[in-house]
């Protein structure tokens, strides 16, 4: 067991290196003077200059390199290019509790959805009810994020006004309440997607547990329905699920750009996608390299938790 | 060579004149040009009929596999046919005709075959020459009726004893209780049989047995065999 | 009554007339789904009513539903209750859309980019099906239909030519990999593990930020193509590796290699043909992932720009006030979008279900 852990964490070295040396040569590749690029055609010879070397272009590649290294890996991600100039963990700091109340926030609703429409469903395979849902899930999943938050907006901001748009309120700023209402829409969206997910796959693997002899054993015996489906049939199909909610997790964190676009989210991915229109590189190489880390850092996570929690494994490798 | 699985053996995504003729494009000089007259005459010879040569393999009984994999290995007119279990995965009554057309084959083409297999009725029937093989090592060599008649070894004599007696009226043969075979990956010093062999004594551990003769084309390793050197064949 | 009565009093109508019933149930159904369909959808999509938007979206809704049941217990009737009318339907509009966009500039569709030529036409018309504007007018007088089938060109292609870079150069690499294992192996798990680490959207808006927005169709189908296959290809070269794994173990290279076949004679004639099975039957849903991925893109104002439409660049249109007044204007590319991403799933799942019956849980 801590052999496992042993080579995975080592196998992260490479990749980590690999992720970090990719959005430090983001810079590199852009074609053109960067300074030309951050700051338009028509700054003056010393704006160009300072730009030039704030980013360290002066000095040879792995020089560079080698100092940026230096200092990413002791939290400096130094500072970004186009005004308001701040320190991009600062901007970066500020985003992450966003993308992770949405993240917490969209898991739990589609655990919440998922579970109860996958174990009926299971229950009572091939109803009409069942496949309603496999048709519904099936739709949901082919519905893209932006699409599917557009929607939302429609029925339940515009034209009925349940929940407000546009912005975001900090719960130390404004209190939760006001904070969910911002919320609820935007993680709405992701939990469906998520849920759509879950649901099929919970629904197979339930389907094939409830087939095993000891189920059969159970009802014998006089259990009541929701007893079965709870308690004994949830938490052998559940394994594929806890994978699966694991990495969903590192995509919420990761991958919501979409959603705090249409939401206009102050998220870690509208960090990244203002930087990116705005050319401003230090800013969308910190952010990417936070987000690609902290996705690195979940998906080893749940790995482990996963070796843990399997019985099998955990016997077998100890 | 053909294998135990016949249908795993065999490329689901080809046709079987491809699957058969494949020898012949691997080695083109010994086709002699006529690859179609070749593919039409082997299939005749493993009973198959011309019509065969364009279905896919999944059309096919598990006994017509085997044909086609025997179809395929024979195109190139070998000297030497490995046959790894072909019979084990099939009907009974399918393995005697398998059986027949090997034994048929063998003489039509003058074969030299290693025939491996786990069923004492199949090998006696097959065979010229038994080897008889634990954990690796060979233990006994011998002509059918030799080894079934008067087993040197005691391995050998485990085997025979334990195939089952169909008639009820007939006693029993004893069968000496030796337990579980140990695993491949850390054989017992010595000779490998030592740890179920009922006359095992401390030379065995010490001293793996060589292969001797004890009849006239009959061979065994043992340090302790069940009828003496030299005896009568 | 004698026994043999009785006996025949209780038999049931023998099959033929059971199977006749049940056809004729099927078709009755269908009518009433058929007329509730039209009905919805004319409500719905022309201007014969004034209805608010809100109404006319959910009754375009339960209309389409309604002629899917109609077309389905008509084919039912027809073909047999085990027709796929799912599966026949999403090919029929793949069909219907490919054949839409190769065709697009014959086709009497209306102005779809110049809105130098539209001055006359009123913008923002609501859909009306039997106008010369079916499915409505943009803010810029363009015509939506047209805009769709355009934009539709965009997508497809740009699809297309990932999937087929990705397959490609995937397959190639999974199964060297795949057959040769060892350090070439070790080091193909390293790149696809560190490519697949970054979350996808996030590694396409690198790369597009690089790239830069692309000014015309094929530049962007080239741009954004390339983009979407470096992001695809570690999934491809995952599977074909499996996929070789699974079949190098198998007897018949065995015997291949027996019969003294070289290495490339067993990848290209033994595995190739089995590892390419499956990997195409994934590919149609690798295609809907894409058609989504460039759509998201598109969205986020790093496709291509205005007035040259992509389905992305449509919805964006669709801001807040849009939303308000006028929904039909992002939902007519978002349906469009929706059903070409569906349809590529649901053939895709079919083709996986005969071609790959290992990975039939999602």
């Amino acid at each position: 067991m801590r052999r496992t852990i042993l080579t995975k964490v080592l196998l992260l070295i490479p990749v980590l290196f690999l992720v970090s040396l990719g959005t430090f040569l983001m810079v590199d590749l852009v074609p053109g003077d960067i300074g030309v690029q951050v700051l338009g055609p028509n700054a003056s010879v010393d704006d160009y200059a300072r730009v030039n070397r704030q980013l360290g272009f002066n000095k040879p590649i792995l020089e560079r390199y080698g100092s940026w290294l230096s200092h990413t890996v002791r939290g400096d991600l130094g500072k970004n290019l186009v005004p308001p100039i701040e320190t991009v963990t600062t901007r970066l700091a500020r985003a992450f509790p966003v993308n992770l109340e949405l993240a917490v926030l969209a898991l739990a609703m589609a655990f919440a959805i998922s579970v109860p429409l996958a174990m009926w469903s299971a229950y009572r395979a091939g109803s009409r009810f069942d496949r309603f849902v496999s048709a519904a899930t099936f739709g949901t999943i082919s519905v893209p994020s932006f699409l599917a938050a557009l929607l939302l907006v429609l029925v339940l901001a515009v034209n009925w006004h349940i929940f407000p748009l546009g912005q975001w309120a900090r719960p130390t700023a404004k209190g939760w309440a006001t904070n969910l209402r911002f919320a609820f829409l935007p993680a709405l969206t992701l939990a469906l997607q998520e849920a759509a997910v879950f649901t099929r796959l919970l629904r197979s693997d339930m389907i094939a547990t409830l087939q095993e002899d000891y189920i059969l054993a159970a009802r014998a015996k006089g259990m009541p329905t929701w007893h079965i489906l709870a308690r004994e049939a949830l938490r052998p199909s559940s394994f594929s699920l806890i994978t699966l909610s694991g990495l969903s997790v590192g995509r919420l964190i990761g991958g919501t750009i979409i959603v705090e676009q249409v939401f206009s989210l102050p998220g870690m991915g509208s960090v990244v996608i203002n930087a990116a229109q705005k050319n401003d590189y230090p800013l969308v190489q910190g952010g990417v390299l936070v987000i690609a880390v902290v996705y690195i850092a979940v998906n080893l996570f749940v790995d482990l938790m996963y070796g843990y929690l399997d019985p099998r494994i955990r016997r077998v490798g100890v | 060579m053909i294998f135990q699985d016949p249908i795993s053996s065999l490329n689901p995504r080809q046709r079987v004149r491809q699957i058969v003729a494949e020898g012949l494009e691997i080695w083109p000089d010994l086709a002699g040009g006529d690859v179609a007259g070749r593919l039409a005459e082997i299939l005749d010879a493993v009973g198959l009929p011309r019509s065969a040569a364009d279905r896919r393999p999944y059309e096919f009984s598990g006994g017509q596999c085997q044909r086609i994999c025997i179809a395929r290995a024979l195109v190139l007119d070998p000297t030497v046919l490995i046959c790894d279990e072909p019979v084990s995965a099939l009907d009974v009554s399918v393995q005697a005709q398998i059986l027949n057309l090997l034994e048929e084959m063998k003489a039509r083409y003058a074969l030299s075959m290693l025939f491996i297999a786990h069923d004492l009725a199949v090998v006696k029937n097959v065979s010229d020459r038994v080897i008889v093989m634990y954990l690796g090592k060979i233990c006994e060599v011998a002509s059918p009726d030799d080894l079934y008649r008067r087993p040197a070894h005691p391995y050998t004599r485990m085997l025979l004893e334990s195939i089952p007696e169909p008639d009820p009226t007939q006693a029993r043969a004893s069968v000496t209780e030796t337990g579980e075979p140990p695993s491949p990956l850390a054989p017992p010093s010595g000779c490998r049989f030592r740890t179920r062999c009922p006359s095992a004594v401390e030379r065995c551990a010490v001293e793996e047995p060589m292969v001797r003769a004890v009849g006239s084309g009959h061979f065994v390793a043992c340090h302790f065999p069940l009828h003496a050197v030299g005896g009568p064949s | 009554m004698s026994e043999l009565a009785l006996v025949e009093s209780l038999e049931t109508a023998p099959p033929e007339h059971r199977a006749g019933r049940s056809r004729r149930a099927g078709l009755l159904q269908a009518v009433g789904f058929l007329a509730v369909g039209v009905a919805a959808v004319a409500l719905g999509l022309t201007e014969m009513t004034h209805v608010a938007g809100l109404i006319k979206v959910p009754t375009v809704l339960v209309g389409l539903v309604a002629l899917y049941l109609a077309c389905d217990r008509v084919a039912k009737a027809v073909w047999g209750a085990s027709f796929d009318t799912g599966f026949w339907m999403s090919l029929s509009w793949l069909v219907l859309l490919i054949a839409a966009a190769i065709l697009a500039g014959v086709l009497p569709l209306g102005e779809y980019k110049n809105s130098a030529k539209t001055i006359g036409t009123p913008g923002n018309l609501r859909p009306d099906l039997f106008s010369r504007h079916p499915l409505g007018t943009n803010n810029f007088s363009l015509d939506l239909l047209s805009r769709a089938i355009y934009a539709s060109r965009v997508s497809l292609a740009t699809a297309l030519f990932a999937v087929v870079v990705s397959v490609v150069i995937g397959v190639t690499i999974g199964m060297v990999a795949g057959y040769y294992r060892g350090w070439v192996d070790t080091v193909v798990g390293v790149c696809t593990d560190t490519t697949l680490a970054i979350p996808a959207l996030v590694l396409l808006i690198a790369i597009a930020a690089i790239l830069g927005v692309p000014k015309t169709v094929p530049e962007a189908i080239v741009k954004e193509g390339g983009a979407l296959a470096i992001v695809g290809i570690p999934t491809v070269i995952r599977l074909a590796r499996a996929n070789t794994l699974a079949f190098a173990g198998r007897e018949f290279v065995v015997a291949s290699r027996a019969l003294g076949a070289r290495s490339r004679r067993i990848l290209f004639k033994q595995l190739l043909p089995n590892v390419m099975l499956p990997i195409i039957s994934y590919a149609f849903i690798i295609i809907a992932v894409l058609i989504v991925a460039e759509g998201s893109l598109a969205f986020l104002g790093l496709g291509l720009q205005q007035p040259q439409p992509t389905w992305g660049n449509m919805i964006a249109e669709g801001t807040l006030s849009v939303l308000r007044q006028y929904p039909h204007i992002p939902l007519v590319p978002g349906a469009f979008m929706f059903l070409t991403v569906f349809s590529f799933n649901r053939v895709g799942e079919r083709a996986r279900q005969r071609w790959d019956p290992r990975q039939s849980k999602m």
